[in-house]
């Protein structure tokens, strides 16, 4: 018996990560749609609605879109789904199962991070071609958002677990993600609590890596730091509670 | 003596609304045995299961596995115990043959052997046709099938099954059966809870009968009988006016059988069913029978007797 059996940690995490993708595989039509179709729709309609807004201040509604892009993908969905999993008690497959939690959490977070990822394009291209706004995008957005959708699919998370039921799941979700929209809107200014604040709740650590060079290194290295915190706290605590047994 | 290789102690659990799902239940299991857990709803059978995966923690007592206590969450007892819930598992994004395969994988079956494990049961429980399909567009028997074969894939030591022939056809729970019934000779535990009992005896080794929460009953299906008191069944099929039928066969034999169209059925002592047979074949009756099976008690007679005998105060102080 102990011959067919072997601890084979990669293949296990490469599975763990199959059986997500086959979600993306089922699902990623109305996934997709949702998380570009309406962040991108209130770039448009501001656009036409408001011809005259400041650069500045198009830029702002770009990255607020983009937010709200995987906010949706990965607190709303997320959060859904696993109030599903855990209603149906599907979840209970996972917890019998000899694998890392924490890699389980990893895969849903990151999977459920890419069907941000069309809109993001979308709102970008759009941001270009209506209103003029080019992001600096740099190979250290990457990291970001690998980080920001593991910090945003662990709230998903922790929403779904902690939520009644699925309709409240995906109600207190939406009320997270508005949450998590109006904390970047507080002006940054140079102050290292306005960049913690912006990192906290939100994936407007996007908009700090452009001009990062000019954060300074003590500012730009807590900035970093905070984020990689914050992604792995939260990260840590949906580990806990989707291991956490029942009582 | 055979040594325990699985054993409960002492073991109880409440949840938080007070209410007790087991009390004091202690029971212990060697190697390479089939085990049926029985019992009505709400007597506390998945609980059990639950506490024994892990998913649960018990209140009181402790669960040993090999000398090891298991706590929930523990790696070693994932990967020493395979469950199959009432419920779906969550694979139903997933084709039918990578649901199989990847639970071998995610228990650390090696690749080759996983491939051949998910073709072996595909192929037995006639499910290579829908290699496939996802498993979300599957009637419920089928997804029920898939889920089976997704926990008997992987070699563990012990498999708990909670209801593993829900929903199925009678094929299908034939060929469920069938591939439980091996487990044996690869010297598996098996635990499986089942309303199936008269399926379930076929190839259990030992049973419990829990209620409300405790151990009534527990030995093999022999001793249960003997335990039970031993009775035989005589079925008279008749060919018609049942009703009267009725009132003459009570009166020959001095009690009502049950009825079933035109089926009579009387459980007599053992010992005075040769005498009762004889007495209703003289008592005139002998013509309007067309058949009559005699047989010993089912381990799901033997059940329902149990069942109703628990209202009696004896049977519920005699309770372990």
């Amino acid at each position: 018996m102990e011959a067919l059996l072997s601890a084979t940690g990669p293949k296990m995490t490469e599975v763990l990560i199959k059986m997500q993708f086959a979600r993306l595989r089922q699902s990623w039509r109305p996934y997709v749609i949702v998380s570009a179709v309406m962040p991108a729709g209130i770039v448009l309609l501001l656009h036409l609605i408001a011809p005259a807004m400041l650069l500045s201040a198009r830029y702002q509604v770009i990255l607020g879109a983009m937010v709200l892009s995987e906010s949706i993908a990965g607190v709303v969905m997320l959060s859904q789904q696993l109030a599903a999993l855990k209603a149906s008690k599907a979840l209970d497959h996972y917890r019998v199962l000899p694998i890392s939690m924490s890699i389980l959490v990893l895969s849903m977070t990151m999977v459920y991070s890419l069907f941000a990822w069309p809109g993001i394009l979308l709102i970008g291209l759009e941001g270009q071609y209506l209103d003029h706004v080019y992001l600096a995008w740099t190979l250290a957005d990457i990291p970001v958002f690998l980080l920001e959708g593991v910090a945003l699919g662990s709230i998903g998370i922790l929403v779904g677990l902690l939520a009644p039921d699925e309709g409240l799941a995906g109600l207190i979700g939406n009320i997270v993600m508005m949450g998590i929209l109006f904390g970047g809107m507080v002006p940054i200014g140079g102050k290292l609590a306005n960049m913690l604040l912006w990192i906290l709740p939100s994936t407007y650590a996007l908009h700090l890596l452009p001009g990062f060079s000019s954060l300074g290194t003590l500012q730009g290295g807590v900035v970093a730091i905070g984020l990689i915190l914050y992604a792995g706290g939260l990260w840590l605590l949906a580990t806990w509670f989707i291991k956490r047994p029942a009582s | 003596m055979e040594q325990s290789f699985l054993t409960f102690n002492q073991v109880s659990k409440q949840y938080r609304t007070g209410q007790w799902a087991n009390r004091g239940i202690t029971l212990s299991f060697p190697a390479g045995q089939i085990v049926g857990i029985l019992g009505p709803n709400g007597a506390g059978k998945t609980t059990l299961l639950r506490m024994l995966v892990g998913l649960l923690k018990p209140t009181a007592g402790d669960i040993r596995l090999s000398d090891r206590v298991i706590h929930p969450g523990q790696r070693w007892v994932q990967e020493m115990i395979t469950y199959l819930p009432q419920h779906p598992l969550a694979l139903s994004d997933l084709k039918v043959e990578e649901a199989i395969r990847y639970s071998a994988l995610l228990r650390g079956v090696q690749p080759e052997v996983a491939r051949e494990r998910t073709e072996e049961l595909l192929r037995d429980f006639d499910l290579s046709s829908m290699r496939s399909r996802l498993v979300s567009q599957l009637s419920g028997g089928e997804s029920r099938l898939v889920s089976v074969a997704s926990v008997l894939v992987a070699p563990t030591p012990v498999v708990a099954l909670d209801e593993p022939t829900n929903e199925l056809d009678p094929l299908m729970r034939k060929q469920v059966w069938e591939r439980i019934g091996n487990l044996r000779s690869e010297n598996r535990l098996v635990l499986l809870v089942s309303h199936n009992v008269l399926e379930a005896e076929t190839v259990l080794d030992y049973v419990v009968i829990l209620a409300e929460g405790q151990v009534v009953r527990s030995g093999s299906p022999q001793t249960i009988r003997d335990e039970v008191g031993r009775f035989t069944t005589i079925v008279l099929s008749v060919k018609a006016h049942v009703q009267e039928w009725v009132a003459k066969v009570a009166g020959v034999v001095g009690e009502r059988p049950e009825v079933d169209g035109a089926v009579l059925t009387l459980h007599v002592a053992q010992s005075e069913a040769v005498q009762r047979l004889t007495t209703i074949l003289r008592g005139g009756l002998a013509e309007e029978i067309e058949s009559i099976q005699v047989s010993e008690p089912s381990l799901e007679e033997m059940y329902l007797r149990i069942r109703d005998q628990l209202h009696t105060p004896d049977l519920q102080r005699g309770a372990n």
